[in-house]
C-alpha cells in the first residue's frame, strides 16, 4: 500500500505491505523492517519498528492524526493519493469557467483582476428553469469576465476565466 | 477511496440563511408527524381505553425488538384527503426488527374512525404488501378495523389495487414462502376477516378479537338469526371450532408475545451478498444538508455536497468526473454496503443519460444496489438536442433503469419533472423504496411553465373566435391554476397520495437508506437483463 503524510509542510510518502502478524514497513535501498501496534487497555498504544519499542497515544480527526509520542506532539495529515496526484496539475483545465449547460447569465458576482478563494460565488446563470451558481475552482485572480448579466451562450461557452498559475 | 471535499462556507450568510430555512421545514414536518402519531380526540382515547386496547403505537412498541430501529412509512398519507380527517390513512406500515426478524408491520389505527379503510388505507396496504414481496419480508399484521368505509366503496372495492389487492398479495407471499402472521386485536369484519384467514399464522385475543363476514346486525338483518360476537366470530370459537384462527390470547400483551414467538420460528433465509465494510461515519456531518439545500425550488446545488453528508466518510469514486458533468455517477457506501449513486446536477443531455444508462449497467452487472438522488427539471430540450437523438439517449436510461435488478433506492432531494422523474426511477419504476424531502416538488412541468400553456391555449381558442383575454381574465385563469399545481407539487401532496414512501428529514436520510437497503436485501437479486436499447 502506498500512502503519504504531511507533517509540518513536508510530504512524506509511506509504503507498507502484510506480514504475517502485522505490517512491514518499506524504506529506502529495499531495506524491510517489521511494525507492529499494539492497543493498551488504558487507550495507549505500543509501536514496535525493527524491535525497538515506543509508547504513543493516537488521536485521529478525518484526515488528521494527532500523535504523542516521547513527550512530543505531532501533527500528520493523510493525503489521499488520487487527490495529492491530481493536486500536483491544478490549473490548466481550471483556469476556464465553462457553461455546463446553455442559458443566460442572471447576475455576476466578481470583475476583472478580482482575487477570488476557491469555492467563492462567481456567476449565477440559469438554463432549463434552474438557477446554477458557479464558484470558483481554486484561489486566483479573475483574467476576463465574458458576459454580462441578461445575456444567453452556449454550452461549454467560456464565461470566465481565471490568471493562469505561475510555477 | 477519497473524501470529497466540501466547497462550502457554513460560515457564510447564504449558508447560514438556508440552515435556517430548511431547518423551520424540518420542524415542521416533525409537528405534522407529532400530530399523526399521537393526537386523537379525547373520546375516541377514551372509547378504546374502555375497550382494555392499547393505542396501535403502543402495540407496535410492544412487538418491537427494544432499542432497534423502525422505519415507519408513509407517516403522512391522506394528510391532503378528507379535509385531513384521517390522519395516516388510518393505519401505520413500517419495517421493524421482531425477534431479530426484519418484518413488515401492517396495523390498523382504531383511534381513526375505528379503523374503518378509506380509499387511500388500502393503497397504503397494498404498498406495504408490495414492499413485503419485492422484498420477501415476513408480515405480521395487527389487525383492529371497522371494515371498509362505505360512503367511499366505490372507490376502493372493485379496481385492481383495491381491496381485493390486499388479500391477493397475501396470497403472493405465501406462494414464494414469505411467512405472514395476524393479530387479531378487535374486529375483523367482511374483506378484513381475510386477513387472518390468509395468514399462515394468526392469533385472537378472547373479548376483543372477533373475525366474521358479517357481524351480529347484519346476520339478523339477513337471516333473522340473533347471535352474541364470542358466538358469532370470537377466540374460542375460532380457535377450537372453525379453525379459522390458530392461538387464543387472554390479552393483547399476550397475543403481542405469542406473535413474537412465532417470527423467531420462522426460517432464516440468507440475504443477498453484496459488498459490504466497516461502516464510517460521514466526515461532515449530515445536518449541514440544511444549509445545502437552496431556499428556492429554482435554485441549483452540487449534488456533491448532498452525496458528502449521506455515506460513509464521505468518500466518493466519482465515475467519468469530466463527461456528462450534469449527471454525478460514482460508487460511495453506505453503512458499510457498497452503492452506485445517480445524482443530478443540471438538466440531462445525451451526454449525461448515456453515461447514466452506462453506469447503470455496471452497477447491475457487479450486484451493486443503486440511489438516484433527484433534482432534476427534464432532459434538455431543442433541435440540436433532438437532431443528436436526446429522445432516443433518455430513452436508453429508462432502460436501463427500469430493467435493473439491483435494489434502487430514490429521493427526491429537491425538484423532480418531467421525463428527469422517470430515468432517475421515479415511482412508476420500481425502486424498492422511494423517499421525499419536505421541500422537494414533482410535476409534469413547473407551476409557472404549466400556468402559461393553459393561458396561452385558451389565448389562441378566443382569438380563433376574434376575442381578445385582459390582463385581468388572463390573471382570472393563471392564478387558480397557479394555485392547485404548486399544491399539487408539493411533498406533502406527493406524499398524501403515496406516489412515495414517506418524508424524510434531509438529516435523517442517511439512516433511513441504510434500513431500506438492509431490508431490500432480504429479496436475491436476479441475474441482469434488458430489453433492447435504441441506439
Amino acid at each position: 500500500m502506498h500512502h503519504a503524510f504531511q507533517l509540518d509542510e513536508i510530504e512524506y510518502g509511506v509504503e507498507l505491505s502484510r506480514s504475517a502478524t502485522s505490517y512491514r514497513l518499506h524504506l529506502k535501498d529495499e531495506k524491510i523492517v517489521d511494525l507492529l501496534l499494539h492497543a493498551q487497555t488504558d487507550g495507549r498504544i505500543q509501536l514496535s519498528v525493527d524491535g525497538q519499542q515506543f509508547d504513543a497515544t493516537i488521536a485521529m480527526r478525518g484526515d488528521e492524526v494527532f500523535i504523542h509520542l516521547d513527550g512530543e506532539s505531532y501533527t500528520l495529515r493523510y493525503r489521499h493519493p488520487l487527490e495529492r496526484l491530481a493536486a500536483q496539475h491544478l490549473g490548466g483545465a481550471t483556469d476556464g469557467i465553462r457553461a455546463p449547460m446553455p442559458g443566460a447569465v442572471i447576475s455576476v458576482a466578481v470583475a476583472v483582476g478580482d482575487t477570488v478563494g476557491r469555492g467563492q460565488a462567481l456567476l449565477v446563470i440559469e438554463s432549463m428553469k434552474m438557477e446554477t451558481t458557479l464558484a470558483a475552482p481554486r484561489d486566483g485572480v479573475i483574467a476576463a469576465v465574458n458576459f454580462a448579466a441578461g445575456q444567453s451562450f452556449d454550452r461549454d461557452a467560456l464565461l470566465l476565466s481565471l490568471e493562469p498559475l505561475t510555477s | 477511496m477519497k473524501r470529497i471535499e466540501s466547497q462550502l462556507n457554513t460560515s457564510s450568510a447564504e449558508f447560514r440563511a438556508n440552515a435556517e430555512h430548511n431547518r423551520a421545514i424540518a420542524a415542521d414536518l416533525q409537528a405534522r408527524q407529532q400530530v399523526v402519531r399521537h393526537t386523537r380526540p379525547q373520546r375516541d382515547i377514551d372509547r378504546l381505553r374502555a375497550q382494555k386496547k392499547l393505542l396501535v403505537r403502543e402495540r407496535i412498541a410492544l412487538l418491537l425488538d427494544p432499542g432497534t430501529p423502525f422505519l415507519e412509512l408513509s407517516t403522512l398519507a391522506a394528510g391532503e384527503a378528507y379535509d385531513g380527517s384521517v390522519p395516516g390513512a388510518g393505519c401505520v406500515v413500517g419495517i421493524g426488527i421482531v425477534a431479530g426478524r426484519e418484518v413488515v408491520i401492517n396495523a390498523g389505527d382504531a383511534s381513526v374512525k375505528g379503523g374503518a379503510w378509506y380509499p387511500l388505507t388500502i393503497k397504503k396496504t397494498v404498498r406495504a404488501l408490495d414492499i413485503a414481496i419485492e422484498n420477501r419480508l415476513p408480515v405480521v399484521h395487527l389487525c383492529d378495523s371497522a371494515g371498509g368505509f362505505l360512503p367511499m366503496q366505490a372507490e376502493f372495492f372493485a379496481d385492481k389495487y383495491a381491496a381485493g389487492r390486499i388479500f391477493r398479495n397475501q396470497c403472493m407471499l405465501s406462494k414464494m414462502g414469505v411467512p405472514q402472521v395476524a393479530v387479531v386485536l378487535g374486529h375483523c369484519t367482511a374483506g378484513g376477516a381475510y386477513v387472518p384467514a390468509l395468514s399462515d399464522y394468526s392469533v385472537i385475543v378472547r373479548g376483543t378479537g372477533a373475525i366474521f363476514l358479517a357481524g351480529p346486525p347484519l346476520v339478523k338483518a339477513a337471516t333473522g338469526e340473533e347471535v352474541t360476537v364470542d358466538e358469532l366470530g370470537g377466540a374460542d370459537m375460532h380457535t377450537s371450532i372453525s379453525g379459522t384462527a390458530d392461538y387464543p390470547a387472554a390479552s393483547e400483551e399476550e397475543a403481542i408475545a405469542i406473535s413474537r414467538d412465532i417470527v423467531g420460528n420462522f426460517a432464516k433465509p440468507e440475504k443477498a451478498k453484496v459488498q459490504w465494510q466497516t461502516p464510517e461515519a460521514p466526515l461532515y456531518d449530515p445536518s449541514e444538508l440544511y444549509g445545502v439545500l437552496p431556499r428556492d425550488i429554482k435554485q441549483g446545488f452540487d449534488m456533491r455536497e448532498v452525496i458528502a453528508r449521506i455515506v460513509d466518510g464521505s468518500r466518493f469514486h466519482e465515475y467519468q468526473p469530466a463527461y456528462g458533468k450534469t449527471l454525478i455517477c460514482g460508487y460511495a457506501h453506505l453503512w458499510g454496503y457498497r452503492i452506485g449513486i445517480l445524482a443530478n446536477n443540471g438538466v440531462l443531455f445525451n451526454d449525461s443519460a448515456l453515461k447514466g444508462a452506462h453506469f447503470i449497467e455496471l452497477c447491475n452487472r457487479d450486484r451493486t444496489p443503486l440511489l438516484f438522488l433527484q433534482n432534476i427539471t427534464g432532459f434538455m430540450v431543442g433541435r440540436e438536442y433532438e437532431q443528436r437523438g436526446i429522445t432516443k439517449d433518455g430513452a436508453k436510461m429508462i432502460m436501463a433503469t427500469s430493467n435493473a435488478t439491483v435494489p434502487k433506492l430514490t429521493v427526491m432531494c429537491h425538484g423532480s419533472y418531467g421525463a428527469g422523474n422517470y430515468g432517475m426511477s421515479g415511482r412508476a419504476f420500481d425502486s424498492r423504496f422511494l423517499f421525499s424531502w419536505p421541500q422537494s416538488q414533482i410535476a409534469v412541468m413547473g407551476a409557472d411553465q404549466a400556468a402559461n400553456v393553459l393561458v396561452d391555449v385558451k389565448i389562441r381558442q378566443l382569438a380563433r373566435c376574434n376575442q381578445q383575454l385582459s390582463a385581468e381574465d388572463i390573471a382570472a385563469i393563471r392564478e387558480p391554476v397557479l394555485d392547485d399545481y404548486k399544491r399539487k407539487s408539493s411533498a406533502y401532496w406527493s406524499t398524501s397520495e403515496i406516489w412515495d414512501d414517506g418524508i424524510l428529514d434531509p438529516a435523517d436520510t442517511r439512516n433511513a437508506l441504510a434500513i431500506a437497503l438492509s431490508a431490500a436485501l432480504n429479496a436475491p437479486i436476479d441475474d441482469a437483463r434488458y430489453g433492447v436499447f435504441r441506439m
